[in-house]
């Protein structure tokens, strides 16, 4: 089996819910004795604000490469079997899944690192946006993994977070802001 | 043959309708690249023809006014010019999140000089888009689905992505 079919990547169109039982038995195998799994979720609150839902947004076709990519990469630091990837886009109401990933590998420390792994570069790298939105007023959302990665992904220099603090909040002060599920 | 231009070219500074052209190129630039056939020039009373032998020469009617004798390099010479004119592309250019609520859209058509960088088509996306400059500073841009720099040159028909920091996950 070449790598291609032991990947498997999808981009959810709105209103497509995450089906990771799919993507377990995806993955599973005979051979793999771990499946190490994550699941980011929406959560109801940040920083004492309260969260309604998420809204994605994603390049799609560069995102699909770019999580290939990932995948690529994973493989060649860790002996890991299949890997599924899936990302939600439109809106995620709270406790629902956004992004769900499963590896299955022989062991248990290769999927679990890879796994992190690529969770980790799915934030730093994948061209998705997410806007978070509050009862009085809403904030695109900004990866403090991308920020410290992005000079890494081009050679440019002083970058730094700035969308996130030009969306007025109703009556807060605006703030801009790091996310990290 | 060059001691019939010189004759020619004094006599013909006289006259207005060619002065501006003959004198400024001192040779002959004729869009070899870009005519297939004779090109008449008619100037005011003139008969004015241009050959495409090699090597080109200018006719008045039947006396011949000029010719280029320097060949080789006029041809390049026009051939530049020509191709100056043909020689701009047409990008496409996406915009995400903050930068397509800025802008208003999230897609566009931009035609740029051929040989332009990925910053001078930020440059003039902010041209078209003043509020751009608000989030300028802190996307990163991707040229075919792949992260570029700003030197990077686009070529016709390549895809540019304007990318606010990212929040997947």
């Amino acid at each position: 089996m070449s790598s291609d079919e032991k990947n498997l990547i999808e981009i959810l169109e709105e209103g497509h819910k995450v089906d990771i039982v799919k993507y377990i038995d995806y993955v599973s195998a005979p051979q793999a004795g771990a499946i190490a799994t994550f699941s980011g979720t929406t959560r109801d609150m940040f920083e004492g604000k309260a969260v309604l839902e998420l809204r994605y947004e994603a390049y799609v076709p560069m995102a699909t490469r770019t999580l290939t990519s990932i995948c690529t990469s994973a493989r060649s630091n860790w002996d890991i079997h299949k890997i599924a990837v899936a990302h939600r886009l439109g809106p995620v109401p709270v406790g629902e899944t956004s992004v769900f990933i499963a590896v299955s590998s022989v062991h248990r420390g290769d999927g679990l690192d890879a796994c992190k792994f690529l969770i980790d570069e799915l934030k730093a790298t994948v061209p998705i946006w997410k806007k978070e939105v509050y009862t009085n007023g809403e904030i695109w959302k900004e990866n403090s993994e991308f920020l410290e990665k992005r000079d890494g992904l081009v050679k440019k220099e002083h970058k730094r977070s700035c969308c996130g603090s030009k969306v007025r909040v109703q009556e807060d002060e605006e703030e801009h802001k790091d996310n990290s599920s | 043959m060059k001691d019939i231009n010189q004759r020619k070219l004094s006599t013909l500074t006289k006259q207005h309708h060619l002065t501006s052209w003959l004198v400024s190129h001192r040779r002959i630039a004729i869009p070899l690249k870009s005519t297939r056939c004779l090109r008449r020039w008619n100037l005011r009373r003139s008969n004015l023809t241009v050959s495409l032998n090699q090597p080109p020469v200018l006719w008045w009617g039947s006396s011949l006014l000029a010719m280029d004798v320097t060949g080789q390099a006029a041809k390049k010479e026009v051939s530049k010019i020509v191709n100056d004119e043909v020689s701009s592309i047409e990008i496409k250019v996406l915009l995400f999140a903050r930068a397509r609520e800025l802008t208003g859209v999230p897609d566009l058509k931009l035609k740029m000089p051929s040989g332009s960088t990925t910053k001078k088509c930020m440059d003039e996306l902010v041209i078209k888009f003043p509020k751009l400059e608000d989030v300028r500073s802190c996307v990163v841009l991707a040229l075919n689905e792949e992260y570029t720099t700003d030197s990077a040159i686009v070529k016709h028909r390549d895809e540019l992505a304007i990318i606010p920091p990212i929040s997947g996950g």
